[in-house]
């Protein structure tokens, strides 16, 4: 019986594979295919966390050098990860906001989740 | 594509087509699940970092030694990044990645200990 966290984590993994494979087939995500991936898959984080003025292609290509840590123009999983945690961290930020910001009405919410 | 005809019971959040928003969702859901339990509710104490790790990432302790005694602790202070005995979910993403690796190499038959490769 898998729990949650490992549930959550092999989605990424598949997630990871599912574009990896494209051409060429490997286990390595190019940039073209890393740039797919987080389209398809996360576009509130890149719509979230994009530097102001910037372009999403030209902050894809910032994320894919800053993951590429040894140059080679392309990811293993590992160096994925570094951009994962990005991911990560922009969700568990948007856990803490307001949720009465984007809607015409307000709740008021007793959760008491401080910053 | 293969439909899965049973249900992990508690777990019906992510089928084949989970985005990686969904996902990552669900690893917030199960770091407040345990941070909010003592002290400062959005960070993990030494013991609700050892019960996450020991309830939720079971097959990832069971390999490699990692169930040795000192091992937690261990880990626990090396992501303890500014020594205030508790993890935010900033140096909590660490060692999600430990456990992100080892859910990949389990995909490839790959050795589970040892260090990466390229």
């Amino acid at each position: 019986m898998k729990t949650d966290l490992e549930l959550a984590l092999e989605c990424a993994v598949n997630i990871y594979h599912r574009y990896a494979v494209r051409y060429p087939i490997d286990d390595y995500l190019s940039r073209k295919e890393f740039s797919q991936l987080l389209q398809d898959t996360a576009q509130p984080f890149l719509r979230d966390t994009a530097p102001p003025n910037t372009s999403t292609d030209a902050y894809i290509k910032q994320l894919f050098a800053k993951a590429d840590a040894n140059h080679d123009g392309r990811l293993k999983f590992t160096e994925f990860l570094t951009t994962l945690s990005l991911v990560a961290i922009d969700a568990h930020n948007k856990s803490h906001q307001d949720p009465g910001a984007d809607h015409g009405h307000r709740h008021s919410h007793e959760h008491g989740h401080h910053r | 594509m293969s439909s899965s005809t049973h249900s992990h019971a508690g777990s019906h959040k992510l089928p084949g087509n989970c985005t990686l928003e969904k996902a990552l969702e669900t690893v917030v859901g199960v770091f407040h699940q345990y941070s909010i339990r003592q002290g400062e509710i959005d960070q993990l104490s030494l013991s609700e970092f050892s019960t996450l790790l020991q309830e939720q990432a079971p097959s990832f302790l069971e390999t490699c030694n990692r169930n040795k005694s000192g091992y937690l602790e261990n880990l626990f202070q090396e992501t303890d990044l500014n020594n205030d005995k508790e993890l935010s979910f900033e140096e909590f993403t660490v060692v999600l990645s430990k456990l992100a690796d080892d859910v990949h190499r389990i995909s490839h038959g790959s050795q589970r200990c040892g260090p990466d490769r390229d």
